[in-house]
């Protein structure tokens, strides 16, 4: 720890940190564009000035710092409300939005845009710049972003990302002075599984995510912590929301898991999870149709199919995104109410390797919950082969999905046609509800609250953002009533008392609450869990990093 | 009073022919400093620098001994930078010494690299000084042919490599860290600093960036000895600029603009801009002098009232302005300052790097106030608010600023002096709402409003002759 003074105040504070990060510690803003905490740091917006006293320096440097180069050291004087630091910050915001264009009333940052709240609480009231405005037109950097060149601030921010994390650097700056604009090299856009970041990172509305672009005022948006489901890293998120629609996702601090970043594949999944096309009620099949049904048919007819069939040779199969709790409850379905061993788990197709960038890494397996699944039902059920065994061996299944886009490879289809009964649990139609009898309305992450495990052992807590869709309704709830069908009980009451089922019945989940969980997830068997820290990158981010 | 002469010690022999050969350089005792240089160790050789009192010739005029003793021994490797980037307006008198004499700029690197444990060193060349890029990679040549440089220089156990690089137009390339990011092959956009360059600079590792004429020196310094060089210049004996020897040694001025014989004329430090005026031959037609821009377009303006100011460290100091590069600009009462100071302006909008906001943004407009009132669209307040955008950018008053390289005061400098200085000429722009040159006495602000060397002048004692 080292002992500084900000503002009169003597405050103890965690080593190393800038003193950006020093005065977030203790709540104080240090207004700021070019730096992030997890990159280079360039000084070059000039708005994070500090009056500092070097420890044991009879006064004042003669030359304003910069706060986001400057590292806190024991008995440092930092003054961040000096006359002189006042008219310097002011200064550097008149001379940013000298060119600015101020278009706020279309501008997607509007709201969360740190032009706006600098200028807002640091800036001057009046403008004097009485020159013309330069107008670059806007370029379409890559697939996911759009730069509104007008805006930028020239942090390099962006830039630095490319050159650092994504590490194939094709942001940059070209041209001189203050002709300074990013670009890109001609015929190579910025398309790479990271790209979505820059958006995020960039102060302003300059980088604009052509996903999210017009969709909502962001004031408009009610966010929550999530998980993210596209690969076994488990990505900590929050899913914004708005009107029962998730609208935008954005990664979470989590240095852990996925520090400040996020990928485009998990970004952009509010496109399948609010897509039309998402399944709203239970369906039945009439000939080559599938129609609408109730669920007392559902329940009748799976109850009917499985009686038909005999329980061991129905199959049940879980799914890799599901969460723990979905995966402990299917489980006791298949074991206590159809009484079959024939359990199985689906699996969303993997890569061959991890992607690797400089800074961050995609995993190979694309399913949020492999690692839950190992631990609930068992290592040799969770191998991605075992499933096609297991269906082979059954006469009718009951298939829990929800993994969007699932393939089916021919021998697949042909072993699922052989079926004499096939339910489908499922977030929207797919190769799988093609060959149904009866489907059933599953629920995206965004909907349903639960745990998933990580790569890592990770617990890690997802929280619904709006209710399911339609008539839809959870599945820990569907197999309650399906059980009840098949005239088991399971006393399930919410999530939690599933949870509480889970953690009291698989030794590997011993101990594990929503507290141990919490924000950034529990370690399986790392024992006690350590209180979560708030400091530092922590700090930073509930500060800057929304 | 003597009557200034030119002594030419860097520019010696600079127009016989051939000198830019190794042999024509010879016949002229080239080289002949390295038999001294071998003999002594480099520690002594950084104190007898130091001890010279010779300060740097780029720009910021720092003691190049006290640079040197500066860099870490123990660190390999080092490298020396020599600053042949030579792009600030008005000077150009490294430029001949590529061109002429380039065997001296080699003579001068092998010193500073022995002197420093240096075993590689890059000459950054202004990207426009094709023949001097010629020349000097000529002469690179024939030293290396000549056994002056590679494994052993001089058949002593000392290795020495140079390599040129030329630029490709910016003169944001000749600071000091701007040239060693466009080295190392990046955008040229000076570094933040601390770390300086003689901690971590090219390649993170030690590095001292010296301008041309500042190595010239050094050969003449070790054949002759420091307490020579100190005859040479001036050292003043009044308190107020001190008795220190640090305007010591020849300095090569550049003169340019209204003056019948403009040129680069090596003089001992420490002759008055009007005397160095009539070494060129007067202003031209016998016109009046308007304006003195004293060390190249960055330096503050001078008014005819101040140039009885000795063009050295101390005294363009104290008059609040710099010897800079020694780039003397003259300006005859032909010229109308507010256009004199948007075309400099022009130039710097043109080459700031853009990394830093103040200077990205407030270059520019303090170039489109300038030139709105130039072009007769300045309202009332344009001349204060003009003064108030380029001190945003560095502040001149308290000499602070917020951005990452003095690019930033180098364009303040300039636009609050002009302003200033010659602000009823900017007056009459605004009210005729149109381009009015007026004369020299109308348009020059009085002296006692706003500039400091007639008053430091009234101070300090006279200034001292100099035989
Ligand atoms: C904007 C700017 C441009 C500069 N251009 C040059 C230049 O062209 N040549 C040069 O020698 N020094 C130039 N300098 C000064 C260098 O940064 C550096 O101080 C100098 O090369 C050091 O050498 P010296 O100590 O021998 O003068 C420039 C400085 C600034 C701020
Ligand atoms: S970037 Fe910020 S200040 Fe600029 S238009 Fe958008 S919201 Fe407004
Ligand atoms: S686009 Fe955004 S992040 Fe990139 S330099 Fe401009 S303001 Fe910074
Ligand atoms: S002051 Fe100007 S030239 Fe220097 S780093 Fe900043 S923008 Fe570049
Ligand atoms: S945040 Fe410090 S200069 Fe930009």
């Amino acid at each position: 720890m080292a002992k500084i003074t900000m503002d009169g105040i003597e405050y103890e504070v965690s080593d190393g940190l800038t003193v950006v990060q020093a005065s977030a510690e203790v709540g104080i803003t240090v207004p700021h564009y070019c730096y992030h905490p997890t990159l280079p740091a360039p000084a070059n917006c000039r708005m994070c000035l500090v009056e500092l006293t070097l420890p044991g320096a009879p006064g004042p440097l003669r030359q304003l710092a910069t706060g986001c180069s400057t590292r806190v050291a024991d008995g440092m004087v930092v003054n961040h409300e000096t006359p002189t630091v006042q008219a310097a910050r002011a200064s550097s915001l008149e001379s940013l939005l000298a060119h600015h264009p101020l278009d706020c009333p279309t501008c997607d940052q509007a709201g969360e845009c740190e032009l706006q709240n600098f200028a807002h609480k640091f800036g001057h009231d009046v403008g004097n710049y009485a020159e013309t405005k330069k107008t670059p037109p806007r370029k379409h950097l890559g697939p996911n972003v759009d730069l509104f060149t007008t805006r930028c601030v020239v942090c390099t921010r962006c830039a630095r990302f490319t050159e650092e994390v994504s590490g194939d650097a094709v942001l940059s700056l070209v041209n001189r002075g203050g002709k300074n604009e990013i670009d890109v090299y001609p015929g190579i856009p910025i398309d790479n599984k990271l790209s979505g970041s820059v958006v995020d990172l960039c102060p302003v509305g300059a980088l604009s995510s052509t996903d999210f672009m017009y969709r909502s005022r962001p004031w408009f948006l009610e966010e929550v912590d999530s998980v993210c489901t596209r690969c076994s890293k488990g990505c900590n998120i929050t899913v914004e929301h708005r009107d029962g629609e998730t609208v935008r996702i954005k990664p979470r601090l989590n240095e852990d898991v996925n520090g400040f970043w996020m990928c485009d594949d998990g970004r952009y999944d509010c496109d399948y999870v609010s897509s039309p096309d998402r399944l709203r009620m239970p369906l039945a099949r009439e000939g080559d149709d599938l129609v609408a049904c109730g669920w007392s048919d559902v329940f009748d007819r799976i109850a009917g199919a499985v009686q038909a069939a005999g329980g061991e040779n129905v199959a049940v199969i879980a799914s890799a995104w599901s969460t723990n709790e979905e995966l402990h409850a299917v489980r006791r379905f298949a074991t206590e109410a159809v009484h079959t061993s024939l359990i199985g788990l689906l699996s969303a197709a993997g890569d061959d390797e991890d992607t690797v960038y400089p800074g961050f890494t995609i995993e190979k397996d694309k399913n949020p919950n492999r690692a839950g699944a190992r631990l609930i039902l068992g290592e040799e059920v969770a191998q991605d082969s075992a499933i096609w065994e297991v269906l082979r061996r059954a006469n009718a299944a009951i298939i829990f999905s929800g993994i969007p886009d699932a393939e089916l490879s021919d021998d697949a289809v042909a072993t699922l046609a052989a079926l004499g009964f096939l339910a489908v649990v499922d977030v929207g139609t797919s190769a799988l509800t093609a060959l149904a009898d009866i489907v059933i309305p599953g629920t995206t992450y965004t909907e349903k609250d639960g745990c998933f495990t990580n790569s890592q052992q990770r617990v890690q807590k997802l929280n619904a953002a709006h209710r399911p869709l339609g008539t839809a309704m959870r599945e820990w709830e569907f197999v309650r009533y399906a059980a009840e069908a098949l005239e088991t009980e399971f006393d399930y009451t919410d999530e939690a008392s599933v949870t509480a089922d889970l953690v009291a019945s698989t030794p590997a989940f011993a101990g594990v609450t929503l507290e141990v969980v919490g924000e950034r997830g529990h370690v399986l068997g790392s024992g006690e869990a350590e209180p979560e820290t708030n400091d530092g990158n922590y700090a930073y981010a509930r500060m800057f990093w929304k | 009073m003597g009557k200034p002469k030119e002594l030419r010690i860097l520019y010696e022999h600079l127009d016989v022919p051939d000198m830019h050969t190794i042999e024509v350089y010879r016949q002229h005792g080239g080289y002949s400093s390295l038999d001294k240089l071998f003999t002594q160790e480099p520690s002594d050789l950084v104190d007898m620098i130091k001890d010279s009192g010779l300060r740097g010739r780029g720009g910021a005029g720092f003691s190049t001994g006290m640079k040197w003793s500066f860099v870490p021994k123990d660190i390999e490797p080092k490298y020396l930078c020599a600053n042949a980037d030579e792009s600030e307006p008005g000077t150009f008198s490294n430029r001949y010494v590529l061109e002429r004499k380039p065997h001296s700029l080699i003579e001068g690197i092998i010193c500073a690299c022995w002197t420093l444990g240096i075993h590689t060193a890059y000459v950054y060349i202004r990207g426009e000084f094709t023949l001097g890029k010629v020349r000097l990679d000529a002469a690179i040549e024939e030293a290396y042919a000549n056994g002056l440089l590679g494994k052993s220089v001089a058949g002593k156990d000392f290795a020495l490599d140079i390599y040129t690089h030329a630029g490709a137009g910016a003169y944001i390339c000749g600071e000091e860290t701007g040239l060693i990011e466009s080295l190392e092959g990046k955008r040229g956009q000076p570094r933040n600093k601390p770390p300086f360059p003689a901690v971590q600079g090219l390649f993170m590792k030690p590095t001292v960036v010296q301008n041309v004429e500042t190595l010239c020196n050094v050969p003449f310094i070790v054949n002759k000895g420091a307490e020579w060089y100190k005859t040479l210049g001036t050292v003043y004996s009044d308190p107020p600029r001190g008795t220190d020897p640090v305007n010591t040694g020849t300095k090569l001025y550049c003169i340019s603009g209204h003056v019948e014989k403009p040129g680069v004329y090596e003089v001992e430090m420490g002759l008055t801009a009007n005397e160095l005026i009539e070494m060129a031959g007067g202003v031209r037609g016998g016109n009046r002098v308007k304006a003195v821009i004293p060390g190249g377009s960055s330096a503050p303006v001078l008014t005819p009232y101040e140039c009885d100011v000795p063009l050295d460290f101390t005294s363009l100091q104290m008059a609040k302005t710099m010897l800079g590069s020694g780039g003397i600009i003259v300006m005859d009462e032909t010229v109308c300052t507010v256009h004199a100071l948007t075309n400099l302006l022009d130039f710097y909008a043109h080459e700031s790097c853009g990394q830093c906001t103040p200077c990205r943004n407030g270059t520019p407009w303090t170039r489109d106030v300038a030139k709105r009132i130039e072009q007769g669209g300045g309202k009332p307040g344009d001349v204060d608010r003009l003064i108030e955008v380029a001190n945003s950018i560095a502040n001149v008053d308290t000499f602070t600023w917020n951005t990452i390289c003095v690019f930033g005061i180098a364009v303040s400098w300039p636009a609050v002096s002009f302003a200033r200085k010659f602000r009823p000429e900017f007056e009459a722009h605004i009210r005729e709402g149109k381009c009015v040159t007026l004369p020299v006495d109308e348009a020059v602000t009085p002296p006692e409003e706003n500039y400091a060397w007639p008053q430091v002048l009234a101070e300090v004692a006279q200034k001292p002759s100099w035989d």
